[in-house]
């Protein structure tokens, strides 16, 4: 007993330590704890360790927790934040989708005001030809005439649909005019006689832009009467017919072209300095969203083209374009229509100027048309 | 390239996530066993907050295990909890004295020796124990937290803290439990 009495273990922190973490083999805790049995102040030693470490146990383990909650919350939070970004995302997603199929299916009214633009640039010497072109197709005053007209009563199906659906917006200006058939192998050279600045690199120019009107992708059938087609600018053709020459260039063919009713007398009777022949072109003008769906398509595949319809009618023929905005009636009224037999038409309006791809023979078939007309 | 990718499974990962301290271990276990656990309460008597009690209990076990070395991998993390929980939940329902479903079995029952008098005492003691490590200051409470709680060796605690050497942090050790003494004398009669 004195000798226990003497070895007061616990007084080792580090063997006291190693006895409370449990890292002591079972015999040495044997030996230890048969010493506790008979040493009241070890055994009091050892209990208050105990409460010692339990209670840095119980600290630490309770700072764990609030770290873990914390964490937890925070996560929580995170999850939360993460999901209110997803809805978000996904309502913006399902909005641009929405815009997206809006803006394609031309569902906002601020789409109507979208204008195509279609700049063109010309030399001098396409301004010559320019200039030659309004003096082949320039009527005389008064022969132009701005009236508003009803739908076409020929037209087909489709047409006719489209039409139906525009109810009493069916009344987009339309102007009718006349227009002169220019013979390319003699016209030229009468034109010659007429106009003050005709060259022969005009005359190359006219028929490139022939050429290329032959060119273009169409899909018309001859010897119909109203069909459809696409118009394409002539970028890279002058304008020319509106600028300030005009003024002299209309009045010198004022005098070569009396009136539209005496264009068929001339065409029998062809003079020097006179066009070969006469005849109305309607120009008429609808808003795009009135196209049939199976045009509407075609026309966002060619977005740089302008659909229209042509239909034959007494005295000549109607072409109604479809345009995103509608042209000014004075730029409609002061447009200008050359036709390239067999197939191609080209609509010049103050700054574009427009081809048209038409079937073979009807350019002739409206004269022969107007002829037995006037028989 | 961090050394986790390595890991042919989540919870070698988890659990070495652990050895190294990183406590989001923790959030990532409570997330993965959250609904098994929430389950297994619900179907006991048992209400939100107990499941959420239980399992961060049962999360902090296995912290306390795998930092002392002494967690044995030989079931998956999930099922470690799981039974963790389970005589955790059995333990209170006993102590509560609900009614225990016929399908459960315990394991561990209260010791009948503990009243309520050594409970009352043995909180008192440790709030006492709570209080003093706020003053003795960060470093000492955090080396007798490493030393006592997470039963870090002196190599490692010398490491960690940033010491010379395990001679450095066995002075510093000793130190550190004589000023938690002090300061636990002076709040209580108990220690002096």
């Amino acid at each position: 007993m004195s000798e226990n009495a003497e070895f007061h273990w616990t007084e080792d922190e580090d063997l006291l330590a190693q006895y409370i973490l449990g890292r002591l083999t079972e015999d040495a805790v044997k030996r230890l704890e048969l010493h506790l049995k008979s040493c009241p102040r070890c055994t009091d030693r050892v209990r208050r360790e105990r409460e010692l470490v339990s209670g840095i146990r119980k600290y630490g383990r309770d700072e764990l927790m609030s770290r873990l909650k914390l964490g937890l919350a925070a996560q929580s939070e995170s999850n939360h934040a993460l999901m209110t970004w997803q809805r978000i995302l996904s309502a913006a997603a399902v909005l641009l989708i929405i815009a997206g199929v809006g803006i394609y299916n031309r569902w906002f009214p601020w789409q109507e005001e979208k204008i195509p633009v279609m700049k063109q640039e010309f030399t001098e010497a396409q301004r010559a030809v320019g200039e030659g072109g309004a003096n082949r197709s320039l009527p005389k005053d008064g022969e132009v005439t701005a009236s508003k007209q009803q739908t076409p009563s020929k037209a087909s199906s489709d047409h006719s649909i489209a039409q139906e659906s525009q109810g009493e917006r069916n009344i987009e200006p339309s102007v009718q005019i006349s227009t002169t058939r220019i013979d390319q192998s003699q016209g030229m050279k009468k034109l010659d006689k007429t106009m003050s600045a005709p060259t022969v690199g005009g005359a190359i120019s006219m028929q490139k832009e022939a050429r290329k009107i032959q060119n273009q992708v169409m899909t018309v059938q001859s010897g119909e009467t109203q069909f459809w087609t696409e118009g394409e600018s002539l970028r890279d053709q002058p304008h020319g017919l509106a600028d300030e020459s005009s003024g002299e260039m209309r009045l010198h063919v004022g005098q070569n072209i009396p009136k539209a009713k005496s264009t068929a007398e001339e065409h029998r009777q062809p003079s020097e300095g006179q066009l070969l022949s006469q005849h109305h072109i309607m120009l008429r003008q609808q808003s795009i969203r009135l196209l049939p769906a199976e045009r509407r398509r075609l026309q966002r595949e060619h977005v740089q083209s302008i659909q229209a319809y042509v239909q034959q009618s007494d005295g000549g023929a109607t072409l109604t374009m479809y345009v995103d905005t509608l042209f000014d009636e004075d730029d409609l009224r002061s447009a200008k229509v050359e036709e390239f037999p067999p197939d191609s038409l080209i609509v010049a309006l103050k700054s574009l100027r427009l081809g048209f791809k038409l079937p073979t023979g009807f350019l002739q078939s409206l004269t022969g048309a107007q002829g037995a007309e006037q028989k | 390239m961090k050394s986790h990718l390595l890991f042919l499974n989540d919870d070698a990962r988890i659990l070495d996530m652990i050895r190294k301290g990183d406590e989001h271990a923790l959030v990532l276990l409570y997330q993965s066993n959250r609904k098994m656990i929430s389950s297994f309460i619900s179907r006991n008597n048992g209400t939100h907050d107990d499941y959420e009690d239980m399992l961060q209990e049962a999360l902090v076990i296995l912290w306390e295990r795998v930092k002392s070395g002494k967690f044995e991998y030989s079931s998956k993390l999930s099922t470690f909890l799981y039974a963790t929980v389970r005589n955790m939940w059995l333990r209170r329902l006993a102590k509560a004295k609900r009614e225990i479903p016929t399908d459960l079995q315990s394991n561990d029952h209260a010791d009948p020796a503990r009243s309520t008098l050594d409970t009352l005492i043995e909180n008192e003691e440790t709030e006492a124990v709570r209080n003093a490590l706020d003053r003795i200051g960060e470093q000492c409470k955090k080396l007798l937290l490493l030393f006592y709680w997470e039963e870090c060796s002196l190599e490692e605690i010398a490491q960690r803290m940033g010491f010379a050497n395990a001679e450095t942090a066995k002075s510093k050790k000793y130190q550190c439990k004589k000023s938690l003494e002090i300061v636990l004398r002076k709040a209580t009669v108990r220690y002096v």
